[in-house]
């Protein structure tokens, strides 16, 4: 009787739906695409040369806070970065290992010792520093500091730091999205994001952090495949960066919409592969986001 | 239209034939209008959201290789709707600071229904995405579980999960005659 009721509800607001006349005619919309076509791509180079720009003025600022730093311990930075002072400016790594693919890393390189850095060294996280203080100078403002704090997954494996204010929020959906309730069941979890966390700021700032336990490299090429088709089928186009986002010997790469960076990097550890997914609104490439989007990337420790 | 003329007119459309992509419009863009508005995108955005969910599809049809095109169009309108919720919300707290919110517009005043109807409705206005979005694919698109999973990118055994967990929730508003929370909603 309930679902009879249900049912016959549902029909009725099914029929009132499609009785409701179209607002959008046709012809509008061929317009907004023929308009579309004589604009071309409304992310317009110059919109690109102007944040790549502002880009710039970050690494060139991290560059000289490095040979500031070189020689002395100014930062307040804690002794968790094994990688020695400046270890985690924007002084970017290897620019040829934007888009290599980690599988297919040459043999004679190393990941382990590539920058010096051994992500996959057994590192207690319990020897973490509960906070990591680090220090930034924005584009026209005063040097600010910011503590980081410590970030363990027990589920995922992996710790990191997270910028002040960034929550561990429950995606839903497989699109990071903060939903009303707790842990979803195993069960939805989607075919191949094994497992997922993510961790928002704010619209502005989110980070996803998926592990996949990877048994060959066709079936992580798939999933890198289908994971960049869907990319593009939300309209995000691929870019090409001059500097890779992150330090180390990892897959990494760009993805942009009008309004949204979405950077990607991928670590391996054991058998598991970690995809890590950024996305940033481009409002916030002048704020403290990036730099706290390469301190969750280049912290990342695996247990 | 059938499938075979549907594969070729994309096929037309993305070598570039104008006409050809002016026909799948037409034949798509009321159910791509239809389904925003019932996943939640307000009146006043509904044109946008389709205007841009075929310029999606006018910029990334080579890039569709296989499946049904429904499948692939659904999954366009959804992003670009979740773009839109995005922008909404930052235009909500925008408002916030300044006036008074502006209110909400959706087409629930207009659409006569009965006593249940509307409950119904209610809920399902203010029902969690992730269980509205199955629900009304399910319901008022007759999309089968598997192409909700193959629209959604999940698997077959979450759909089923999220169109039980929601069928429950808008009954039980159903028989309290309540609504949900609008926390729930997008």
């Amino acid at each position: 009787m309930q679902e009879e009721r249900f049912d016959k509800a549902m029909q009725e607001i099914k029929r009132k739906y499609n009785d409701i006349p179209t607002k959008t005619s046709s012809q509008e919309i061929i317009q907004a695409v023929q308009q579309e076509k004589r604009h071309g791509k409304r992310f317009s180079l110059k919109q690109f040369s102007a944040v790549a720009a502002t880009i710039g003025v970050f690494i060139i600022g991290g560059i000289l806070i490095g040979s500031l730093l070189s020689g002395g311990d100014e930062t307040s930075q804690e002794p968790v970065d094994d990688r020695g002072p400046g270890g985690n400016e924007w002084n970017s790594g290897d620019p040829d290992n934007d888009e290599t693919g980690m599988l297919n890393v040459p043999d004679d390189v190393d990941p382990e010792d590539g920058d010096g850095q051994n992500r996959d060294e057994p590192d207690p996280s319990t020897e973490r520093p509960a906070v990591m203080t680090k220090s930034m100078v924005l584009e026209g403002m005063e040097e600010r500091s910011y503590d980081f704090e410590l970030y363990e997954s027990e589920a995922l494996g992996f710790s990191t730091y997270l910028f002040p204010g960034m929550e561990l929020v429950v995606d839903t959906n497989g699109n990071g999205t903060q939903g009303e309730e707790g842990v979803e069941s195993e069960e939805e979890v989607s075919d191949f994001a094994e497992e997922v966390e993510s961790f928002a700021f704010s619209d502005f700032y989110s980070i996803r952090v998926i592990r996949l336990h990877v048994e060959n490299e066709v079936m992580w090429e798939d999933w890198l495949y289908d994971t960049f088709s869907r990319y593009e089928a939300e309209g995000y186009e691929r870019f090409v960066q001059d500097r890779p986002m992150f330090e180390g010997n990892m897959q990494q790469g760009l993805y942009g919409t009008s309004d949204y960076w979405r950077y990607y990097a991928v670590l391996e550890h054991d058998h598991w592969m970690y995809f890590v997914e950024v996305n940033l609104n481009i409002e916030a490439g002048d704020g403290p986001y990036p730099i706290a989007a390469q301190v969750f990337v280049e912290e990342l420790k695996f247990q | 239209m059938l499938e075979k003329e549907e594969r070729a007119l994309l096929q037309q459309a993305a070598e570039g034939d104008d006409q050809a992509f002016h026909e799948i419009i037409k034949a798509y863009h009321t159910t791509v209008e239809r389904f925003a508005r019932q996943i939640g995108v307000r009146e006043e955005d509904l044109q946008d959201v389709t205007q841009e969910v075929f310029i999606k599809v006018y910029r990334f049809i080579d890039k569709y290789t296989h499946g049904k095109f429904s499948t692939w169009l659904y999954s366009v309108t959804i992003n670009v709707a979740k773009d839109f919720f995005r922008k909404q919300k930052r235009e909500k707290e925008k408002w916030k600071k300044t006036v008074a919110e502006k209110p909400v517009m959706h087409y629930e005043d207009d659409m006569h229904l009965s006593e249940d109807g509307e409950r119904l409705h209610d809920a399902l206005l203010n029902l969690d995405e992730k269980y509205k979005i199955p629900i009304v694919l399910f319901y008022f698109h007759d999309a089968t579980i598997k192409e909700i999973a193959d629209i959604m990118r999940m698997r077959e055994a979450t759909v089923k999960t999220r169109l039980k967990r929601g069928k429950e929730r808008l009954k039980a508003c159903l028989e309290k005659g309540g609504h949900l929370d609008a926390r729930g909603a997008f």
